[in-house]
């Protein structure tokens, strides 16, 4: 905090106050003779006339106003009592046409529907800042952006069930939402601000993706439920509340498990996964970087966002990870201004460690459980769970809840879930239950077992992997097979395979442990308390070569982790972008001739249209791009393009001279994000399911 | 003494329900300094008032699913013209033009007065211009608007420290464009 800046603040409110400006002058002058001057000149600034106000065309609008409110009115009151009625009927006939047609997941289309919305929600197209206010119902297309004011929500539904929650001030755009047969779908949102809550269902197949840019990096995700938080500068945090979510930022992975968060931006690169705190309460004191909220010591940085002035006895609200060193970092502290605030509410996600008598013990901390506390039921060691709790006056942490993460599934809002019949029970069972290898350098490591099935026979059961410790060291992991059909009394074999990135060379004394469990078998129950743990530990001296200790069937493969080379710098920035990467391996074309016409101004929507105008109609993409810069609508492109007899091939090369950094005419136009794409490893997880 | 963030919750409040009174209430109240930031912002008399009349109708369009929970309808309007503005520029796609308006108001019947006047609003509309988005921005809610420091941090979505520390370079900036005219102008004289 600067000195200056605040005695400038606190002069200028003085004054704001009521203060005589000369006696804030006097004062100020004995303090710094720089301070008076720019109150001084505050005081011009404040005293240069108003224009005057068109008196004539403040009771037009004024007029205008009232007639629109009251023709709002009209309109309600008329809708009221057939909205209902009619939103039954069509519902009614379009379900009974998608079940006749059974194509219900095609037909559904690429657009999200708009759901609750609250407040002030806008929607625009990708090249267009026309913003027109959206209400409920309203569909979001491909390309389209969506942006919220302050106390303003909107909801999102997209075909195949999942949902995304836009909290007030945020936008997005949506740049690609495809369904594809065998019901693939492919969603990808561009968030440059805001807050955002995502509830993926598990999609159909290996291409489906949901994917969240932010300008500070990428998550992907394949069923899960997780928030996103665009900060100033573009910082990003991701934290998960069920399933797995991959962040990428300039070729670094981290897989984030429930309850863990991480955060990402251009400066910071992303940072490895940590579990979270959410306290909300009064702020004790102040001490430098570390505060104290209601017997809850934190640690603020550089990083950490603060919202409002917080001072002692403010009530605030902090988000933050608990570090691998114990500190509680605190990524923002807002103050609460609400007149009605929620009572305290302190809360912590971590691995639950030891549950001796009343003492537990998660993530390193130590909390007392008693018979008030509310505990899930069958939790058990090794469990990621989230605890509520509270400060004794004597200092210890009195737990109010503990329940488990990652147990629940999202599941479609909008496709009904077809209930299964109750099968004979499977128990299907890892054998050996861990195995443990010691390794050094940049390396993949396998190991195999058995998944043995002591019960009937079981379909579909699916093996996912956890990172339970070591996820900074991770660059991917894989399992296979990831779905299995093991037969009464049988058995099947599978293989884990970790690969590590460059810093486990110095990783000396560290360990990676990759977790495997089961999850949903179409048939039959599995046994919950399967799992298996694979663990490297380092044992990294200057020049040691990986070498396997096998405890089980275990095989080690030292190996070059593969690191693509970064694309040319293009106008948006030393980074490549993603969207520019995926179109350009969509049409065989070179990423430098995306860009070159996002360069130029269009928006990915836009590019990716024109590619596919061009590869059904053989016209050259070039052509098509002057037809749009013509100002011709996109329906009479197409019409046009379709009549023409003798195209030619593809040739896009787009316009030169057009940079859009030479070209900016508008400062206050937003920095498009830069990114890094994601980087393609040769084993990655794949947490695909199929739901 | 009257608590007008009270006030204007009642006054919501009732306009919702389709009271006319209460929503010209709230137009009356905060028109002007929308307005007034609006013309600073763009520096164009026709288009703000075009733009202050879109403000409003997104407020009365809005109005039904509006709860002012953490936010006073001030700084949501104001958060509203500043989108509408930075919109209005990327529409333009050019850089501001600054015309020495002819129809400018608030001159009065006094033509040397009318001529201070109206070097005055064109020395600090090129000065603002010259500014970065967010200094200009500050200078125009704190000086010209007059909203606290914390409303302002809110509609620039910056944490109150934030703003101080932009509140100061912003008048550095401002004064030194302003000086440097000065001097040019009584260099030509």
């Amino acid at each position: 905090m600067n000195n200056f800046d605040d005695s400038l603040q606190d002069k200028l409110q003085a004054i704001e106050n009521g203060q005589p400006l000369p006696d804030v002058l006097h004062q100020a002058r004995q303090e710094d003779e720089e301070l008076a001057a720019l109150i001084q000149f505050a005081g011009e600034v404040r005293a240069v006339p108003r224009p005057s106000i068109s008196a004539a065309r403040a009771a037009r609008d004024r007029q205008m106003l009232l007639q629109t409110q009251a023709a709002n009115s009209r309109s309600a009151q008329a809708r009221r009592p057939y909205a209902r009625l009619a939103f039954a009927a069509a519902a009614f006939a379009l379900v009974a046409l998608f079940a006749f047609l059974g194509i219900s997941r095609l037909a559904a289309g690429s657009a999200a529907r708009l759901a609750e919305v609250n407040g002030l929600v806008e929607v625009a197209a990708s090249n267009s800042d026309d913003w027109r206010i959206v209400s409920a119902g309203d569909t979001l297309r491909a390309g389209q952006r969506l942006r919220t004011y302050d106390a303003s929500s909107v909801a999102l539904t997209f075909p195949e069930g999942s949902r995304t929650v836009l909290s007030e001030n945020t936008e997005i755009s949506l740049a690609a939402l495809k369904s594809g047969l065998g019901g693939t779908i492919t969603l990808e949102l561009l968030q440059n601000s805001g807050n955002t809550s995502h509830r993926v269902v598990p999609f159909n197949g290996k291409n489906s993706a949901y994917v969240v840019n932010t300008p500070g990096g990428q998550a992907r995700v394949h069923g899960t439920t997780f928030d996103v938080a665009v900060e100033t500068g573009g910082l990003s945090r991701f934290s998960v509340t069920t399933g797995k979510v991959e962040v990428v930022n300039a070729g670094r992975q981290v897989f984030l498990n429930p309850g863990q968060a991480s955060l990402a931006g251009a400066e910071i690169g992303v940072q490895d996964a940590a579990y979270t705190f959410s306290l909300r309460g009064t702020l004790q004191s102040i001490e430098g970087s570390v505060w104290t909220v209601d017997g809850v010591k934190i640690t603020l940085t550089d990083l950490t966002q603060i919202t409002g002035t917080p001072a002692v006895g403010s009530i605030v609200q902090v988000d933050g990870r608990v570090l691998a060193d114990a500190t509680w970092q605190a990524d923002t502290v807002a103050v609460i201004t609400d007149t009605d605030p929620q009572p305290q509410v302190l809360s912590f996600t971590g691995v639950l460690e030891s549950m001796e008598s009343s003492q537990w013990k998660i993530g390193g901390n130590s909390v007392l459980v008693n018979s008030a506390t509310l505990l899930d039921p069958d939790i058990k060691i090794g469990d990621p769970v989230r605890v509520t709790f509270r400060v004794l006056p004597d200092g210890t942490w009195l737990a109010l809840s503990i329940e488990r993460l990652g147990e629940e599934q999202p599941q479609p809002t909008a496709t009904p879930i077809t209930p299964t019949s109750p099968a004979p029970a499977s128990s299907l069972v890892f054998q050996p239950v861990s195995a443990e290898v010691q390794g050094c350098t940049g390396s993949e490591f396998s190991t195999q077992g058995m998944l043995v099935n002591t019960g009937s026979a079981a379909q579909d059961a699916r093996l996912e992997a956890l990172v339970i410790e070591g996820a900074g060291y991770l660059d991917s992991v894989s399992v296979s097979p990831e779905r299995v059909d093991v037969p009464a009394g049988g058995s099947t074999g599978f293989t884990v395979n970790v690969g590590l990135n460059g810093n486990w060379a110095s990783a000396t004394g560290q360990k990676v442990t990759v977790r495997l469990l089961l999850s949903h078998a179409s048939q039959g129950p599995v046994q919950e308390n399967a799992q298996f743990d694979f663990t490297i530990r380092s044992d990294c001296e200057p020049t040691a070569t990986p070498s396997g200790t096998p405890t089980a069937t275990i095989t080690t493969t030292p190996g070059a982790t593969t690191t693509p080379s970064a694309p040319a710098s293009v106008c948006t920035g030393a980074n490549p972008q993603p969207t520019g990467m995926r179109l350009a391996a969509e049409f065989g074309v070179t990423y430098e001739e995306i860009m070159g016409w996002f360069c130029q101004g269009f928006g990915f929507g836009e590019i990716s249209t024109a590619y596919e105008l061009s590869r059904e109609s053989g016209v050259p993409v070039a052509d098509i791009f002057t037809m749009r810069r013509s100002g011709m609508g996109w329906g009479n492109i197409k019409k046009l393009v379709n009549s023409i007899d003798n195209p030619t091939q593809i040739t896009g090369t787009p316009q030169p001279g057009l940079d859009k950094d030479n070209n900016n005419k508008d400062k206050d136009k937003p920095v498009k994000p830069t990114k890094k794409p994601k980087v393609e490893k040769t084993k990655k997880p794949n947490p695909s399911k199929k739901p | 003494m009257l608590n007008i963030e009270a006030d204007t919750t009642r006054l919501i409040a009732q306009a919702q329900k389709g009271s006319q009174e209460a929503l010209g209430a709230l137009y009356d109240r905060y028109y002007t300094g929308v307005f007034h930031y609006l013309y600073y912002r763009v520096s164009d008399l026709h288009v703000a008032e075009d733009l202050a009349s879109d403000v409003f109708l997104r407020m009365v369009n809005s109005l039904p699913g509006f709860t002012p929970r953490t936010t006073a309808l001030q700084a949501w309007l104001f958060q509203v013209a500043r989108n509408l503005a930075i919109d209005h520029y990327r529409k333009a796609s050019t850089r501001l033009q600054v015309p020495l308006d002819d129809t400018l108001p608030g001159a009065g019947s006094d033509p040397t007065l009318a001529v201070e006047q109206r070097l005055a609003y064109e020395r600090l509309s090129h000065a603002l211009q010259a500014l970065l988005p967010d200094q200009r921005d500050v200078i125009i809610l704190r000086f010209i608007s007059g909203l606290s420091l914390s409303q302002t941090a809110h509609i620039l979505h910056k944490s109150d420290d934030a703003v101080k520390g932009l509140q100061r370079r912003a008048l550095e900036a401002l004064r030194s464009h302003l000086q440097e005219w000065k001097v040019e102008d009584e260099q030509l004289r």
